[in-house]
């Protein structure tokens, strides 16, 4: 993975020490709340519901062992001893003081991590496939390119003020893991037939209260235009971006009022006039990058495995848990003998996303153990141990089930992601984090008894739609009708290669007739796919009627 | 009298009267591209870009496009709404000062707007033809040859 070297670092503690003096005039009293918002914003310091939430980012998911150490210690010292992993490859604290973030903002710094960008209007957190450059079927490793974004964009001084926040996602597969064509930008790396990296830039995608798929802007960019072309397509969106309604303020609605030919054409005049000797360092730049993120030393297959390895092996042949572990929570590594564990954070009845200081040192430690000292943060609020060898899976296994961390439900319905909803959220119109719980309770046995394909569920608490409700095989929206909460319901969506937003289904429903309705939708489609068959897929085969009198299953009863 | 902070560090006075001499373009007022068109290149007069507001950061790649993509090479001015975290921004961008007004420079404070000549943080990444300080993949180029 990627190290600081002492450029790096010392642009961290420069504005560790620029933010720690801004935090003193604050509470001295020397600057208002207003004037100390846009300030804070730049260094990820919210003021949500109950208190401070101070947002960590974790560029593209990539986090090693000592670093998730450092946040552990950080959320037992200056927060409730927890932390929340985001759909940004985020970690969020959600009860720091002000007077401690300055103290706190200094600890990421010594292990190279910062809060820099992960609010305000500016180019947020590159986030990439959290399988990247180990999975079996990946092109191009995403994380050199997504380091080179991380640098680009930190600090610019021309994008520090942009309409509103900007979110770029990249993918090296085919198999887009990183929902690139629900981002403003989303960038997908192949090869061409001599092995050079070429690039597909995509615009305009997003969710919240307009979601749109993105567009496609320029096939096969070669990677020295990239940059170039990023910052045309940046500029044109700076300077003609809307600024008179925060909420038509991305890209997507530009892109809409403009027309997708006449903008790509903007951005094309502009790339013709950039100056390109500001990026001349920039080829070396990513050659060096690329260096850092080389293959690690694994160990040829079939020479791992002795006799106690057998033994371990062996005990677990039988156990019901551990095969379904290893069924749902274990993904193909591109070096045989290897292979990469997901460990979910969504045990039924828990936070979606949310760890404790003592499961992130318990992750810590097993990382060390098992993956080689490397962990990633996935958008579906997991993590993931990228290197593990097969042979280790037994012990592995033991201990996760141990810490409590070895719920088998990866891509399950009950692999919920949930936004912090009205519990925490000073923008939530209704509660997710309940609503999430009581559905994962509610499906749990039987997503155990039915073997499901994948299904996404995920629950936003509000319009801004952060738990990509848009996007998943079952959406649910909660909002406020009259003084209740009230769920609207849309299925159909994905995020993958073939995105689609879902559809809406019609009425909204109360908090208590949500699970039910989501368990009868599950019905449908297990009684309704075809061998293999996804969720989406299933949906869009045979269409919403089924699904819909499924929901509604009630109304008509009554009506009757 | 409104203030002039200069690229080089320095803060002088000037008469509130020579705004009027200079052409003023509003970040508000965004022309259609190219959008020197709106004005005379020949004309001697001064350049100044206005910030329509605290937030508002059109005017970062209004005088970028200028700088990087129409050649113009003469002084041009930011004023408006800047705040001074905003100060080093609008150098590293390409402005040649940011014009004050008493009442945004009282509001801050003297030392605010000295700060903001020298933060502690002045440069990301990506070179600026325009900054005096060179970016970091710049050095760090010079120190690996």
């Amino acid at each position: 993975m990627y190290h600081y070297d002492e450029f790096d670092q010392k642009l961290v503690d420069q504005r560790s020490a620029e933010f720690r003096q801004q935090v003193d005039r604050r509470l001295a009293g020397l600057i208002s709340e207003d004037e100390f918002k846009p300030l804070r914003l730049m260094n990820g310091l919210y003021l949500q519901l109950h208190a401070y939430m101070l947002r960590v980012a974790i560029p593209y998911g990539v986090l090693s062992a000592a670093q998730l150490r450092k946040l552990a210690s950080i959320a037992d010292r200056y927060d409730r001893g927890y932390g929340h992993f985001t759909t940004r490859q985020n970690i969020q604290f959600n009860w720091p003081a002000l007077v401690d973030t300055p103290d706190i903002l200094d600890e990421l710094a010594s292990v190279q991590m910062h809060a820099i960008q992960t609010s305000g209007n500016c180019i947020r957190n590159i986030t990439t496939d959290p399988f990247a450059g180990v999975a079996a079927d990946e092109e191009v490793d995403p994380r050199p390119l997504a380091e080179l974004l991380r640098q680009w964009s930190t600090l610019h001084p021309e994008f520090r003020y942009l309409p509103r926040k900007f979110k770029f996602a990249i993918t090296g597969s085919a198999n887009d893991r990183a929902a690139i064509k629900v981002h403003d930008i989303g960038l997908r790396l192949k090869r061409n037939a001599n092995g050079d990296v070429l690039v597909d830039v995509w615009a305009g995608g997003g969710q919240g209260r307009t979601p749109r798929i993105a567009q496609l802007f320029c096939e096969n960019l070669s990677i020295d235009s990239l940059l170039p072309y990023l910052e045309a397509i940046m500029r044109v969106y700076n300077r003609h971006g809307r600024r008179d309604n925060k909420y038509k303020a991305r890209i997507k609605i530009l892109l809409a009022e403009v027309g997708h030919k006449e903008l790509q054409q903007e951005v094309a005049d502009t790339f013709d006039r950039i100056d390109r000797s500001r990026f001349a360092s920039v080829g070396a730049e990513l050659e060096q990058l690329t260096s850092r993120f080389s293959v690690p030393a694994y160990e040829p297959p079939g020479n791992a495995i002795d006799l106690d390895t057998k033994r371990r092996v062996d005990a677990t042949d039988n156990n019901i848990d551990y095969l379904r572990w290893q069924r749902h929570n274990i993904r193909c590594h591109r070096q045989p003998g290897y292979v990469i564990v997901v460990v979910s954070l969504k045990p039924v009845g828990g936070v979606p996303g949310d760890a404790s200081a003592d499961q992130m040192r318990i992750l810590a430690d097993l990382a060390d153990e098992f993956s080689q000292g490397e962990l990633r943060v996935t958008h579906r609020q997991n993590v993931v141990l990228p290197n593990v060898r097969e042979v280790d899976l037994p012990q592995l296994w033991k201990r996760l089930w141990h810490a409590k961390l070895a719920t088998s439900n990866v891509d399950l319905p009950s692999d919920i992601i949930a936004c912090p909803g009205m519990d925490y959220c000073a923008l939530a119109t209704a509660r997710s984090i309940p609503i999430a719980q009581e559905i994962a309770s509610t499906i749990r046995d039987k997503e155990l008894s039915s073997s499901p394909g994948a299904v996404s569920v995920n629950v936003s608490g509000c319009i801004n739609a952060c738990a990509h409700h848009h996007v998943a095989s079952i959406g649910i929206l909660g909002l406020n009708r009259g003084g209740i909460e009230n769920y609207q319901i849309t299925l159909g969506g994905r995020s993958d290669e073939n995105a689609r937003i879902g559809e809406r289904m019609g009425r909204g429903l109360l908090a208590e007739e949500v699970g039910p309705a989501v368990e009868r939708v599950i019905d449908v489609y297990l009684d309704k796919r075809r061998l293999d068959e996804s969720f989406s897929d299933t949906f869009q085969r045979i269409g919403k009627g089924d699904f819909k009198a499924a929901i509604y299953r009630n109304d008509h009863a009554q009506t009757a | 009298m409104h203030k002039l902070l200069n690229r080089d560090g320095s803060m002088r006075e000037i008469d509130v009267d020579w705004l009027a001499t200079a052409t003023v373009i509003g970040t508000d007022e965004l022309p259609e591209t190219p959008y020197l068109h709106t004005f005379d290149r020949s004309s001697t007069k001064a350049l100044v870009i206005a910030f329509d507001s605290g937030s508002d950061g059109r005017g970062f790649s209004m005088i970028a496009e200028l700088r990087e993509c129409n050649g113009y090479e003469r002084t041009v001015y930011a004023s408006g709404a800047l705040i001074p975290d905003q100060v080093s921004l609008a150098f590293q961008c390409g402005f040649d000062g940011v014009i004050v007004t008493r009442q945004q420079f009282d509001l801050y404070g003297e030392e605010s707007w000295r700060v903001a000549l020298t933060p502690l943080v002045n440069n990301g990444y990506v070179e600026s033809n325009w900054s005096t300080i060179e970016s970091i993949w710049t050095r760090r180029l010079a120190a690996r040859s």
